[in-house]
């Protein structure tokens, strides 16, 4: 299920945003934040960061992936077709004490390579979701809970 | 940015403009008129195509010995001589002979061509191949230029834990005098690539990467590891690196991607699941380079596949590929238990499942062959004794183990059922993710374990426990340190 957003922060604050769970997350080998249609100015190098609040309150790091620049001078977007970030780990300890959680809010900041958020920075994306990577058809029936 | 950049980009774009106004910067004419030219200096910085050398030759088998690419920061004084001399040799080039596609610009640039400006190998499955095929031809360069073909490059293990700075050969002197410095970059000597980019959750989630697609990309998506902790270094050393353009211009991009390389071909290790695509579109994807001997010799994918026995070199050992094996294979723990009765364990089961997890290790709890009910749809929680089932807490609460559902294929299938006719199977393979809590769960139970199920919920609206039935329960341990 797609969750569309247009996510476009030029105050360096992250973007909020909330995707579904998948309901077989606990069985998944892999669960992955799947971006699409993302769009960032061609001429800044740049993270993005992906962070939730944990059960406790506490910002949590999710994950994390570089975009280069097209480069320093480039006045055109860059713009990606398709952003993945494995996001297991850090998932399941988000989710194992909430198992029945239908939803999780994400949040995404565009930061530099100190992870300093990078203000008057727009960057976009359309849609965002999560998508779990199931088991080899042997262990179809083995799922982990 | 530096005047001098800027003095550069101003004398590109007059260059630009110039040829855009002679008609010759645009399509295949242009591009073979402009790859004739004798360029001068400042049209070096400028992402141009390799030129119209004609007709490439086939790569030729490589017979040097094989050579290990060792990590930068384990070179020792002399070896460190040589990268620079190398490097300063490539450089000379630039002023000596700027048409010779040896030199340090002109080699930047090919990235710079091939990353955007003519064509885009990344993003898509050409990125690990092509990247291996201009190392390749590269580190042959530099060996020529220093005499010695049994050079091979040094790569930045960004991934080991004391490795995060740039390695000091390329910070030190932190001057234009060192051939392997750049000016540009936005990390010090002294910082550090953050661990969330390069650390152990990163490498595992690309080493454990289950397909070459989920890997190395597809002919229209990255892999994973192309965003991080590749995309992410280059960010995190900023300045030309930052940029598609002008990545190659810093050395320690060549470092940085030898260390990338090396990612690959651990990957291919770490599992003999773990297999380069096959298809031929893959196999044949081409490009061209210039060699050592400024011969234009064109490669295939499939020509780069075996570094070790097609361009001779292999990688130092893999710290963590040395952990890989002990994170992801799994080890099973065979309690004694009797169908029908309370599952006991041992002291020594339960130090090791605590010790595991204390480490950073994973423990599962397996039921092999679980009888379950197949007349409905419906969720059931599994909780370690009879008790902890009839009061339901769910996850979090006293005893709760896990979670699994039987879904029936259809309606159709369930009033199948209801007819007799279903041949759905009645027994499940479970496997219980024991975080902490849940083992601490199963060590306070001091009548043993007595899994039972329940119905979601059910239990409260009066719906009986009941005892899990199975051929066989048993736990697996991934420990993280070596075995013990």
């Amino acid at each position: 299920m797609d969750l569309s957003f247009a996510g476009a922060t030029d105050d360096g604050r992250p973007t909020p945003f909330v995707v579904p769970v998948p309901t077989n997350w606990s069985n998944a080998t892999r669960i992955r934040l799947v971006l699409e249609e993302v769009t960032v100015p061609g001429n800044v190098p740049l993270k993005l960061r992906v962070t939730a609040v944990s059960q406790g309150g506490q910002e949590e790091f999710v994950g994390s992936t570089g975009i280069e620049a097209l480069g320093r001078d480039e006045s055109k977007p860059h713009e990606l077709p398709l952003v993945q970030l494995d996001v297991t780990r850090s998932l399941r300890r988000l989710l194992e004490g909430r198992p029945e959680e239908k939803t999780v809010e994400l949040r995404i900041q565009a930061v530099d390579g100190r992870n300093n958020p990078i203000p008057n920075l727009k960057w976009s994306c359309k849609t965002a979701r999560l998508e779990i990577q199931e088991k080899a058809k042997n262990e179809l029936d083995s799922g982990i809970l | 940015m530096s005047d001098h950049y800027n003095e550069l980009i101003t004398e590109i774009i007059s260059r630009r403009r110039f040829l855009q106004q002679a008609g010759l910067i645009s399509g295949g004419l242009g591009v073979g008129i402009f790859g004739s030219l004798a360029l001068p200096r400042a049209a070096l910085a400028v992402c141009e195509p390799p030129g119209s050398p004609g007709t490439p030759q086939q790569w030729r088998m490589d017979c040097r010995p094989i050579q290990t690419r060792r990590p930068a920061s384990t070179l020792n004084s002399e070896e460190i001589q040589k990268l620079k001399d190398a490097y300063q040799a490539m450089r000379a080039l630039d002023t000596s002979d700027p048409n010779d596609p040896r030199g340090f610009q002109r080699q930047a640039n090919i990235h710079c061509w091939y990353c955007g400006h003519g064509t885009q190998v990344h993003g898509s499955w050409n990125f690990f191949a092509w990247h291996r095929a201009y190392l390749y031809f590269h580190e042959r360069i530099l060996g020529k230029l220093v005499g010695d073909m049994d050079f091979r490059l040094p790569y930045w293990d960004w991934d080991a834990s004391a490795h995060r700075k740039i390695p000091g050969a390329y910070t030190s002197p932190n001057d234009a005098s060192n051939p392997l410095w750049n000016g540009t970059r936005g990390m010090s000597a002294t910082d550090e690539v953050p661990d969330e980019d390069v650390g152990q959750t990163v490498m595992e989630a690309a080493l454990t990467a289950g397909t070459f697609a989920d890997f190395g990309g597809t002919v229209t998506s990255s892999g994973i590891p192309e965003g991080v902790p590749h995309g992410s270094v280059h960010v995190d050393v900023g300045g030309d690196m930052g940029a598609f353009d002008t990545a190659g211009r810093d050395p320690i991009f060549y470092a940085h991607h030898s260390n990338v390389d090396k990612m690959w071909s651990d990957w291919n290790k770490a599992s003999s699941t773990h297999t380069d695509p096959t298809d031929s579109s893959f196999l044949n994807l081409t490009w061209n380079f210039y060699d050592e001997n400024k011969v234009w010799r064109s490669i295939t994918a499939a020509q780069v596949l075996d570094h070790e026995r097609q361009l001779r070199y292999v990688y130092g050992p893999s710290t963590f590929l040395s952990l890989l094996p002990c994170l992801i294979r799994w080890i099973d723990i065979r309690p004694e238990w009797t169908f029908g009765r309370a599952f006991k364990l041992t002291a020594a089961i339960e130090s090791r499942l605590v010790q595991t997890l204390d480490k950073g290790g994973g423990v599962r709890l397996r039921i092999r062959d679980m009888s379950v009910p197949v007349d409905k749809s419906a969720v059931y929680r599994i909780y370690a004794n009879p008790e902890a089932a009839g009061a339901d807490e769910g996850p979090g609460g006293n005893g709760y183990l896990g979670t699994f559902a039987v879904v029936l294929n259809s309606l159709s299938d369930q009033h199948e059922h209801e007819r007799g006719k279903l041949k759905e199977r009645n027994t499940r393979n479970v496997t219980i993710n024991a975080s902490k809590p849940i083992v601490e769960s199963l060590l306070r139970t001091p009548k043993g374990l007595e899994l039972t199920y329940v119905e979601r919920g059910a239990a409260k609206g009066g719906a009986r426990p009941t005892p899990v039935k199975a051929k066989e329960i048993y736990f697996s341990i991934a420990e993280v340190t070596k075995e013990m």
